[in-house]
């Protein structure tokens, strides 16, 4: 009996291969235009083409995204057509056995043409890598993209299982796989938004959008690296070469490794729903009855945040696109109703009970956002239970894990708090005379918690963004440079010191110079009055220009090996003073001047 | 011996089986019958093992059927509506057959191309409906099952393929002793063939017992003159001065009846199978269990 099960899994494992072969045609087809691109793009660069060919693991996850859809719906898809479903399922093999045959079948769909792709690349890498292991490229390759395969296969499988035709299977499979960018996305836009300062990133929720998330990462990261090789030759002498030696390093293995084992879960979980699914459903939306109305609510929902994003995203307000929510919904409910009963005639009263109450649901998930009960907007941190905190000004962020820093930075929290200038917008407009702001407390039990709020940049919370957002390592820890003595070091290393990227003079270039400019520089700092963000700095230079001609700052740039470079503004008095004694303000100006004359 | 007890199977809200038993008598050939509706294919789909019931059970010689392999591989299955892959060949049918069917007769499925004369090589989707109906009966005879399930097999074949398949599965009854069930409309066909019946209505078996029990148990007598008193007539229709009754017991008695009372003219006929099949669904005014008790 064993051998006839084995020989009928055959059977149907071959009839698979048969019936969909194209398929693996033209995705082998695809991979090998790819190559060939790849090979053409690089020439000879063997470097070039073992960065490119690792890089298109990343590539390779969007086409897995979409083969793993059409294999799966290709060889479970007598599933859905009542007559190939009852033909099929009548012959003598058990559910478990098609299921096996077909997804080793889908399996090999993956397996066999990326198989061909790694003997192709093995040719161009003997004729093109300098890398003395080189040969392993490939195989990293053919290993990091059926690892993906495996994942969407998986989900692919599932969703086969659920869905009772190719639409419901294409539906669900789309859901799945962008549920959690659209639950952030419902989550950022509606309910976000109701709570003051409130912030969600969306780091967990692509980390939980596979599709999304592997366009983000880097699998793998090819270095270079020279390795002495010492032997002894024919004639017995010590002979020491270098050889060039490809490593891969910083590789995200883990995170494929663990969508793999997913994706096993989830063939599992479909053999699963397989074994219980009523072949009678074939044609039908969902095979499950009961996901009926956990697939309206969800698609409600979804089109819901989509009316709304949409809305805001064009029309740039938040409060107002509100009402759309329930249009959004009440479209949604309808819409996946007629999906899942094929038909226009879907205006009944039960349907409108069940509209209602979800409507009633989701108006009250919002009515106790803004109620608040956790007090998540009035919330402040205590001191001691605060590992680090970051604040961000203009896209510079200063990190402090000092008692006292952190105090200053909860300060700063409770006046955005007591200040409460609108919220952020969409469009990034912000009342005059505020300052943005963005602290990030790094809990001591594991938690990240955002906050972002508009300031007076008068008050004493502008007070505190000039004071750390002035400090060494938030005007130049882009450039490396954190403390006192790096900037000194810097400035006297430069190679020249240029204003406005164009301006110097050779009074600029003595040590003397360096040494008052680097003195300013830091004493600016001192005072609070070099941080980078436009906003904490009002007054214009050289008052006497025509307005539209008179700059909020001035670029000072160090050129050399180390780059480095500041805006200087009008509040900075000390580095000005150095600058106009050295002549640079007076070229500047008559630049300007010139500028302004046409 | 195929068996149906107590099988129940709701689409929904519908009741397409309703508490059904049935049972297909070893090497008998079975008619199923019924109006349409009635839940026939959805039974077969049951006895084929695609369909899960409910509630009941379905089983072959003592043993389930869905998800059993080794009961499914001895059903040859016809369904109403015939499927192959979509560029399949006969000759590639032949190849899945006989991996998926350990009985599959190579010399047979040769010999039967000289009955159904269908093409090796060209695609079976691109034949006309009754060739492919011929190629569901090529393929099915040569897998040399124990129980045939048909469903409205004939339907699509000329009258010269008909003869010839029905042919065909009552010489293999003969020779082998294969049990078939036959579900159609064409209960003329079926009354020539069958020996067992079962009438369906409502998802429900109305009446289920042999040909022969059925036919001998009430007839038709067509009269001119005065009934005597001690017929046990069940319907009774006039067209000018001929009677038409429907009499409940044999032949024997009833002409024994119809001779003593000396009317002016009598013929007694048995019913054919859809006249029980009219009677039995209700068409002539009056119960089933009226008719065969």
């Amino acid at each position: 009996m064993k051998s006839r099960t084995l020989s009928c899994r055959k059977t149907a494992f071959i009839q698979d291969l048969r019936r969909f072969w194209p398929i693996g045609a033209g995705y082998l087809l695809v991979w090998i235009l790819l190559q060939i691109s790849i090979a053409d793009d690089v020439g000879n660069d063997g470097y070039w083409y073992a960065q490119n060919l690792i890089g298109s693991i990343t590539v390779g996850g969007i086409f897995n995204l979409g083969y793993a859809l059409v294999v799966a719906q290709a060889v479970f898809g007598d599933l859905y057509q009542t007559r190939m479903c009852n033909g099929t399922h009548s012959l003598p093999l058990r559910r478990e056995d098609w299921f096996l045959a077909h997804c080793a079948a889908g399996l090999l769909y993956s397996l066999l043409p990326t198989a061909c792709i790694v003997l192709l690349s093995e040719v161009l890498v003997g004729k093109l890598c300098v890398f003395q292991n080189g040969w392993q490229l490939p195989l990293y390759w053919w290993v990091g993209l059926n690892l993906q395969y495996l994942f969407f296969f998986g989900l692919a499988v599932l969703c086969t299982m659920a869905a009772g035709s190719r639409v419901g299977m294409l539906a669900l499979y789309g859901i799945v796989n962008t549920v959690s960018l659209l639950l952030y996305l419902l989550v950022d836009r509606v309910y976000v938004p109701l709570l003051y300062g409130m912030v969600v990133t969306s780091t967990t929720f692509e980390l939980l959008c596979p599709a999304f998330h592997i366009l983000s990462i880097a699998f793998l990261h090819p270095t270079q690296i020279e390795t002495g090789a010492v032997y002894l030759n024919e004639n017995g002498a010590l002979v020491q070469e270098t050889i060039n030696v490809f490593t891969v390093e910083g590789a995200d293995w883990g995170y494929i490794g663990v969508l793999a084992l997913i994706g096993l879960v989830l063939t599992g979980a479909a053999l699963w729903l397989y074994r219980r699914r009523d072949l009678e459903r074939a044609g039908d939306f969902l095979a499950f009855p009961r996901l009926t109305a956990l697939f309206q609510v969800v698609f409600s929902l979804i089109c819901a945040t989509g009316c709304y994003a949409f809305y805001s995203l064009f029309l740039g307000t938040t409060k107002s696109a509100y009402p759309l929510l329930a249009l959004g919904l009440v479209v949604g409910w309808f819409a996946g109703r007629m999906l899942l009963e094929r038909t226009t005639q879907v205006f009944r009263k039960g349907n409108f009970v069940g509209l209602v109450l979800l409507i009633g649901a989701f108006a009250l998930s919002l009515g106790i956002t803004m109620a608040d009960p956790l007090n998540l907007e009035g919330w402040l941190p205590v001191a001691d239970k605060v590992r680090s905190a970051e604040l961000s000004i203009g896209g510079v962020s200063n990190k402090v894990n000092i008692t006292e820093n952190i105090d200053d930075l909860i300060c700063l929290h409770q006046i955005g708090l007591e200040e409460h200038y609108p919220a952020y917008d969409y469009t990034g407009l912000s009342e005059d005379g505020t300052v943005f702001a963005r602290i990030t407390y790094d809990m001591k039990d594991g938690r990240k918690i955002t906050r972002e709020y508009y300031v007076d940049q008068g008050g004493e919370g502008g007070k505190i963004l000039r004071r750390y957002g002035s400090r060494v390592e938030a005007v130049f820890g882009q450039y490396g440079i954190t403390t006192a003595q790096q900037l000194r070091d810097r400035i006297r290393q430069a190679n020249s010191i240029v204003l406005d990227y164009r301006i110097t003079s050779q009074a600029a270039q003595t040590d003397a110079f360096r040494q008052k400019l680097a003195d300013a520089i830091l004493a600016d700092c001192e005072n609070g009055s070099t941080a980078r963000s436009y906003d904490l700095h009002t007054q214009e230079l050289f008052q006497d220009l025509p307005e539209s001609y008179r700059p909020r700052s001035l670029y000072l740039s160090l050129e050399g090996e180390h780059y480095a470079a500041m805006d200087v503004y009008a509040d900075c008095t000390n580095t000005l003073k150095v600058l106009e004694d050295a002549g640079l303000l007076e070229t500047v100006k008559e630049y300007r001047q010139s500028l302004a004359l046409g | 011996m195929l068996e149906m007890k107590n099988v129940t199977k709701r689409f929904g809200t519908v009741a397409a089986l309703d508490d059904l038993t049935m049972t297909v008598p070893q090497g008998g050939v079975y008619g199923l019958v019924g109006p349409n509706g009635a839940g026939k294919s959805t039974a077969i789909r049951h006895l084929t093992g695609i369909y899960r019931p409910d509630a009941g059970t379905v089983s072959l010689n003592g043993q389930p059927i869905w998800e059993n392999p080794k009961m499914k591989q001895i059903i040859g299955y016809i369904p109403d509506d015939v499927f192959y892959f979509p560029s399949a060949t006969m000759e590639d049918m032949r190849r899945f057959y006989r991996g998926m069917y350990p009985s599959f007769d190579d010399a047979l499925f040769d010999r039967l191309y000289d009955a159904f004369r269908l093409p090796r090589k060209g695609q079976i989707r691109r034949l006309s409906k009754g060739m492919q109906k011929q190629a569901a009966f090529h393929l099915t005879l040569a897998i040399r099952p124990q129980v045939m399930i048909l469903d409205e097999p004939v339907d699509g074949l000329d009258p010269v393929m008909r003869r010839q398949v029905m042919s065909l599965v009552l010489s293999d009854v003969a020779e082998h002793g294969t049990t078939v069930l036959i579900s159609s409309h064409n209960l003329r066909e079926l009354e020539d063939v069958c020996d067992h019946v079962g009438i369906m209505d409502h998802g429900k078996m109305l009446l289920e017992r042999s040909l022969a029990d059925m036919q001998g148990s009430t007839v038709k007598v067509q009269l001119v003159g005065q009934a005597p008193a001690e017929l046990e007539i069940l319907h009774e229709t006039a067209s000018g001065r001929l009677k038409t009754l429907i009499v409940r017991g044999d032949v024997q008695t009833v002409t024994g009846q119809l001779q003593a009372a000396k009317p002016d003219y009598f013929d007694v006929l048995p019913l054919s199978l859809e006249e029980i099949f009219i009677y039995e669904l209700g068409g002539a005014d009056y119960e089933v269990k009226n008719i065969v008790l």
